[in-house]
């Protein structure tokens, strides 16, 4: 019986979360007043809503979407970016999140372009992050409005009531929601709907486990001698691509995190300081919940498909939406779509707000020495360009440059980790670091980052260019302050530096 | 030495081996090639001829990598806080991350020379310590944030600090 209202009971889930988003954007908008609110959430959340914020804003539809199909291609290589997550968590918490917290009070800093102006005294080293955070933040908002309409569009067609849905269409009403609660509620309505997307999420990484169990009666060893005699790489640690690469995705991803924009932003919203020796072990565990989705779903459509008991998929990035479809509990399938959403939902909303801080707040302190008045009113504003913007991108890449959004998309955590992990991370622990060397480092990730991109430059052994371009401007950043006259911070920052 | 230094060490000798990395020939598979029978998967084939020419290397770019991550977390503790106890810790969670990425690489290693997949829990045993102890092993680093919060990361002192330097700055 539930099985017949399969589809029909995943557009309920679906259709519930949206109206839940524009329940929370409202509720949100009384509490949005300042232009602290809107970016900062007051710096006023609680343990509990920060761990979730931190997780869930990890995850990505990119997890959800890409990550099973990464494994259901390539084996067990992709583990190595969920892996890293406890290395990941635990560098962003060492290097970033008590600084980066404690100057935000003290100089009631709303983005953390401005916390990087502190730190160095410096509205070149503000501009140039707020520049990186910018070009990053529109691949990645592209990918994930793409993505969400790519995923509404498959599961309204799957039920076939309306006809066949045009992809413009979804993207419409998908960004229509996305803006409304971003424009409303600003950071404050993205925080809470983290915090049902991580339930969501860990609750359904845990059934999903028990769903592949009954899916190969109970054998998971049965699976995974099927794929061992198919090729005993894609089961060993490293999957296909190896050592090498496994271990470059294992850098990248994990120190990376320590400079992701959008991530490290919530760590300056904590209510209580302290609340970090919690929030640290909390958001590891969602996360390491959260992840058995990518490795899970993956393995098993890789396996279904080999011993052929399914069909090979069109791409790998259905292996996730194939498994629900035909193996998993209805309601667990509207679970894991409705976390799928989520994700990609909160994702774009915590870069928009980044990006619209960017733009409204450290650009024009950079460029004019003050912000733009009536700072809240232009913020709403400028969060609907940037969605209509990242928006068009979308569709531009999607019916005419099928490489853009890619390219886009890929550069935005790499820039984010080459260019922000040297000037942050290492820069909040380190006095000795200067402006000039944060303006170059980030400068010359930018640059490595965008050719290795527009040149599709591939690198032996499957070496992640993000990699490459992490290591070498870590190293520029420290030997270029090594190399000048030590600029002492600020009195107040340096008192902060000595906490 | 000055922990910025160690990094700075650490992190040139990862860039030195990566270019050691690039002068080794690659093999047709050394990562990945099409599957041979199902379109957008991919596959190794001969595990030993992608793995056997950078097996020493890629073992030890894990060791530099674990050493970068340790010389961070050290780095994240205020200079003046860095007692013999935290020493300890460190040294001690150092250790077992590289203790399990050497346990990982030992197994690994049994797992291209026999072909046998040890299965353990429903997966080959080196896939099962890479699951389960690698992912978990940097914990000990994250205990030493957990259990040391008020010790090494934020002391009550700081706190009073904090708030003094916050009642100036707004007088």
């Amino acid at each position: 019986m539930m099985e017949a209202w399969r589809n029909p009971i995943i557009l309920l889930f679906l259709v519930l979360y949206l109206g839940m988003c524009i329940g929370f954007g409202l509720w949100a908008m009384r509490r949005t007043r300042s232009t602290k609110d809107f970016f900062m959430a007051g710096r006023s959340l609680g343990p509990i809503v920060l761990t979730c914020a931190i997780f869930s804003s990890t995850l990505s539809g990119f997890g959800f979407v890409g990550g099973p199909g990464l494994v259901y291609s390539m084996g067990m290589s992709s583990a190595f970016m969920v892996i890293v997550s406890t290395a990941g968590f635990t560098i962003g918490f060492f290097l970033v999140s008590k600084r980066i917290r404690l100057i935000a009070e003290l100089r009631d800093n709303v983005s953390l372009p401005g916390i990087v102006a502190a730190r160095y005294n410096s509205n070149h080293a503000r501009f140039l992050t707020a520049l990186a955070i910018l070009l990053g933040v529109m691949g990645y908002l592209a990918v994930q409005i793409l993505a969400m309409a790519v995923v509404m569009q498959s599961i309204i067609n799957s039920v076939g009531w309306f006809g066949s849905t045009s992809l413009l269409f979804c993207m419409a009403v998908s960004s229509a929601v996305l803006i409304f609660y971003c424009v409303t509620g600003g950071i404050i309505a993205s925080v809470y709907t983290d915090v049902i997307q991580g339930f969501a999420m860990a609750v359904a990484g845990v059934l999903i486990v028990f769903t592949v169990y009954a899916v190969f009666d109970g054998n998971l060893a049965g699976a995974s001698r099927v794929l061992h005699e198919d090729d005993p790489a894609a089961i060993g640690p490293f999957g296909t691509e190896g050592i090498i690469c496994a271990l470059s995705w294992y850098f990248v991803f994990g120190l990376g995190l320590a400079g992701q924009p959008h991530i490290i932003t919530k760590m300056m919203m904590t209510r209580n300081l302290a609340d970090n020796r919690y929030v640290l072990p909390a958001s590891i565990l969602g996360y390491a919940l959260s992840g058995l989705l990518w490795i899970m779903l993956g393995f098993a459509m890789r396996a279904l498909v080999i011993q052929g008991a399914h069909a090979p998929l069109g791409s790998p990035d259905m292996a996730a939406a194939e498994f629900l479809q035909f193996y998993a509990n209805p309601v667990l399938a509207g679970i894991v779509f409705a976390a799928l959403f989520a994700a990609i939902m909160s994702t774009a909303d915590g870069f928009l707000n980044v990006g619209t801080a960017a733009v409204i707040h450290d650009i024009p302190i950079a460029v004019r020495g003050h912000a733009v008045k009536n700072e809240l009113f232009w913020a709403r504003v400028v969060t609907v360009l940037l969605s209509v913007t990242a928006a068009g991108f979308a569709l531009f890449s999607y019916y005419v440059n099928e490489r853009l959004v890619a390219i886009l998309g890929v550069f935005g955590w790499s820039t984010f980790a080459a260019a922000i992990v040297p000037v942050v991370a290492l820069g909040l622990n380190w006095k000795r670091a200067t402006a000039t060397a944060a303006c170059a480092c980030i400068i010359i990730s930018l640059a490595l980052n965008l050719s290795l991109e527009l040149f599709a430059i591939e690198i032996p052994w499957g070496i992640h260019g993000g990699f490459i371009a992490l290591l070498v401007s870590m190293i520029s950043f420290i030997v270029i302050s090594l190399l000048q006259t030590p600029e002492p911070p600020a009195e107040d920052i340096d008192a902060v530096m000595d906490m | 030495m000055r922990p910025i230094l160690v990094l700075l060490g650490l992190l040139a000798s990862l860039l030195a081996l990566c270019a050691w990395i690039l002068y080794i020939p690659e093999p047709i598979n050394g990562h990945g090639m099409a599957h041979h029978t199902v379109d957008g998967m991919r596959q190794v084939g001969d595990i030993r001829q992608q793995s056997d020419p950078v097996f020493g290397v890629g073992y030890l770019l894990g060791i530099l990598i674990y050493l970068i991550i340790s010389a961070l977390v050290y780095l994240g503790v205020q200079p003046a806080k860095r007692d013999r106890k935290l020493v300890l810790a460190h040294t001690a969670a150092t250790l077992l991350v590289l203790g399990m990425w050497s346990f990982l690489m030992y197994l690994f290693r049994q797992y291209l020379l026999t072909g046998d997949p040890m299965i353990v829990f429903g997966f080959p045993m080196p896939t099962l310590v890479m699951l389960l102890g690698v992912w978990i092993a940097p914990m000990s680093f994250s205990l030493i944030y957990i259990l040391g919060f008020r010790r090494w990361i934020y002391t009550p002192e700081d706190e009073k600090t904090f708030r003094e330097l916050l009642e100036n700055k707004q007088r």
